[in-house]
């Protein structure tokens, strides 16, 4: 097993995916939660859930996520909008669309990387997107105070979404 | 009037980026630039940061080959201490470096560029991607991700991350090949192998057929070649001297050192571009125009050193010439490469020591400045660093694969442009979609990290203008 994630062989019904640089202030907001996650379950995969970190999503990880039945990507999310963490649901019509949208091979958002899953392995899972109001990145470590203050309802929602 | 046409973004490469054709009074073209227009400044805030530092700062300029600056990083940090590092660490960095090519490669060959060898240059861009590469043939994308899967997962094994892995030091590397890795390596080499095999049968397939006319005129210039080879001659990646060859095959120059990389090499700037133009000093600038990566270390090596990459060696050479000029060249000889790291690579894992040996030497600071050098997936890669008397940064400069390739990547730009653009454009010329997917496809031979030779961050889209003689803008298209 690696130090972010399980190794590649290992798959279970659930997956969870923390996204960011933790060298870029909030950025790093999804890595840290699934980072902190790990270390409660004392480990990177349960019986259920396999979890991983990563600076940012490539195509290989459509291996991963075919092994599995239910993605929870977790980032961060530049917004205006609410103070609040909430979900989003990757609907595979979205997929499509992402399919024929600008690709960035480079860097993958999480709706192309289902759809990646879906036209190469075939997988029909569930896919969810746990946003993390996301306000200051400058270099180095540390979330912003309003990062914080949002974290107790993300650590919330991750729960509910691994006992659903 | 003269008038200039603009592609701006540029796409499928990493970073920002736009080119501007410049056309004269008479509606010719005159001059092409591949504009940078992103700026990070690793090397200035490096400064103050102390010397170990250094591999994870740099790995940071780039989350797609973040191991070629820690492994130079380390390398110069070995100096710096004044080590010898230990033979058993000099191979797992080695193994490391081989596991990077393969997987960039991996990335770059399929799914990169295969989007325009088989979906054809006048295909929709939208559909001319990786999801349209999978609508046409399932298995190639499948088995491009396995094999860039199995490049990254041996990072993982080596670093305990595929990203920004922390795991070569100054000295040598924290940790030796583990068994269970070494096992899960071996067990994937022959389906490695396998995809290599299948994606040559095609390429050469469709270098013979659909792809004639691009390899003859991509980027095909004569140039120098840049890039490090062992003490015999042989292909090299992280090790050895670093050899100039010529277009006619002739050694320029040979065993040259990085530490002395500023009586050879220079750097011109110009005010249109962040991206910085070296250039081989002695034949000046421009004309010390010189290329790096896949096609400069298959063209300035004598023979890779093991049977299948050299029997593909020899083909390669067969159909571009014992110099192979043109730039789109570059994709054949990263699947070469490919198969060199995959014989490399079994060769290593079975040498007990990587499992055993003794993997770091420790120090304090023994020297306030150094030079390292590597081969990175797009070319050779060089730090320099001075640190005060504490081993704090006082001094940094980089200088970058994709940087070295600037005046070799604007030559193709201009070339391509030459060749498909009517001549003379007519005034209220459009840009046809099949020129601005070319002129693309011309960059992208070089597979540029614009985020690593401008240390810049952020997105790579395509504009394309095209510019009158008095400024104008006449026609521009964005993608």
């Amino acid at each position: 097993m690696g130090a972010d994630g399980p190794g590649l062989n290992e798959t279970r019904p659930d997956l969870l995916i923390g996204i960011g640089n933790p060298l870029r202030g909030d950025d790093g907001v999804g890595a840290l939660l699934v980072e902190e996650l790990a270390e409660e379950l004392g480990g990177w995969s349960t019986p259920s859930a396999a979890l991983k970190v990563v600076h940012q999503l490539t195509p290989e990880l459509a291996c991963t996520v075919a092994g599995s039945q239910r993605v929870l990507f977790v980032d961060a999310c530049v917004s205006v909008r609410t103070v609040a963490p909430w979900l989003d649901s990757l609907q595979p019509e979205a997929f499509a669309c992402a399919a024929t949208a600008g690709l960035d091979l480079h860097q993958l958002q999480p709706a192309p990387l289902l759809a990646l899953a879906h036209t190469l392995y075939g997988w029909r899972g569930e896919g969810t997107l746990l946003r993390l109001p996301a306000v200051a990145f400058p270099h180095g470590p540390g979330l912003s105070a309003s990062l914080l203050e949002a974290m107790p309802e993300a650590r919330r929602l991750v729960r509910r979404w691994l006992q659903e | 009037m003269s008038r200039t046409v603009l592609i701006d973004p540029v796409t499928r490469i990493e970073g920002h980026a736009k080119i501007t054709l410049h056309l004269d009074e008479e509606g010719r073209l005159c001059d092409t630039r591949f504009h940078v227009v992103e700026y990070r400044g690793f090397e200035k805030f490096c400064e103050g940061r102390p010397f170990t530092e250094m591999a994870g700062i740099t790995a940071r300029i780039c989350g797609i080959c973040p191991v070629s600056h820690l492994l130079c990083a380390a390398k110069t940090g070995d100096k710096l201490l004044a080590v010898q590092v230990p033979p058993a660490a000099r191979k797992l960095r080695r193994l490391l470096n081989l596991a990077q090519l393969t997987q960039s490669h991996a990335l770059a060959f399929f799914h990169l560029s295969s989007p325009d060898f088989l979906l054809g240059w006048e295909s929709d861009p939208a559909r001319r991607n990786v999801f349209g590469l999978m609508a046409a043939d399932p298995e190639l994308a499948r088995s491009g991700i396995r094999l860039r899967q199995f490049g990254q997962q041996i990072i993982e094994l080596l670093g305990g991350r595929k990203i920004h892995a922390a795991w070569a030091v100054p000295g040598g590397v924290r940790t030796p090949l583990a068994d269970d890795a070494r096992d899960w390596i071996l067990s994937r080499l022959p389906e490695a192998r396998q995809t290599t095999a299948a994606a040559l049968a095609l390429f050469k397939g469709l270098l013979d057929g659909p792809l004639q006319r691009e390899q003859a005129v991509f980027g095909r210039f004569p140039s120098l070649f840049m890039a490090l080879v062992t003490p015999e001659g042989l292909w090299e990646h992280i090790e050895g001297g670093i050899r100039f060859r010529g277009p006619d095959g002739a050694i320029v120059a040979d065993g040259l050192l990085e530490d002395d990389y500023a009586s050879f090499l220079g750097e011109a700037v110009e005010p249109w571009s962040y991206l910085k133009f070296p250039y081989y000093k002695p034949l000046g600038y421009p004309d010390g125009i010189y290329r790096v990566g896949p096609l400069a270390r298959l063209n300035v090596c004598d023979a890779i050193g093991t049977p299948w990459a050299d029997q593909e060696l020899a083909e390669f050479r067969q159909r571009a010439g014992r110099v192979a000029l043109s730039s789109f060249a570059y994709h054949h000889a990263r699947l070469v490469e490919i198969v060199a790291c995959l014989e490399a690579i079994e060769q290593l894992v079975a040498d007990p020591e990587l499992a055993t040996g003794r993997v770091r030497a420790r120090a304090s600071l023994n020297a306030q400045e150094a030079v390292g050098v590597s081969e990175a997936p797009r070319g050779t890669l060089f730090h320099h660093y001075r640190v005060d008397g504490q081993g704090l940064i006082t001094r940094v400069n980089l200088i970058i694969a994709t940087g070295q390739n600037n005046l070799a990547m604007n030559r193709t730009v201009h070339q391509i442009a030459r060749e498909f653009l009517p001549d003379p454009v007519a005034a209220d010329a459009q840009i046809p979609e099949a020129i601005l997917n070319r002129i693309e496809a011309g960059i992208r031979c070089f597979d540029p990290c614009l985020s690593c030779s401008t240390h810049a961050a952020g997105q790579m889209p395509l504009h394309l203008q095209l510019v009158a003689a008095d400024g104008a803008v006449l026609a521009e298209r964005r993608r």
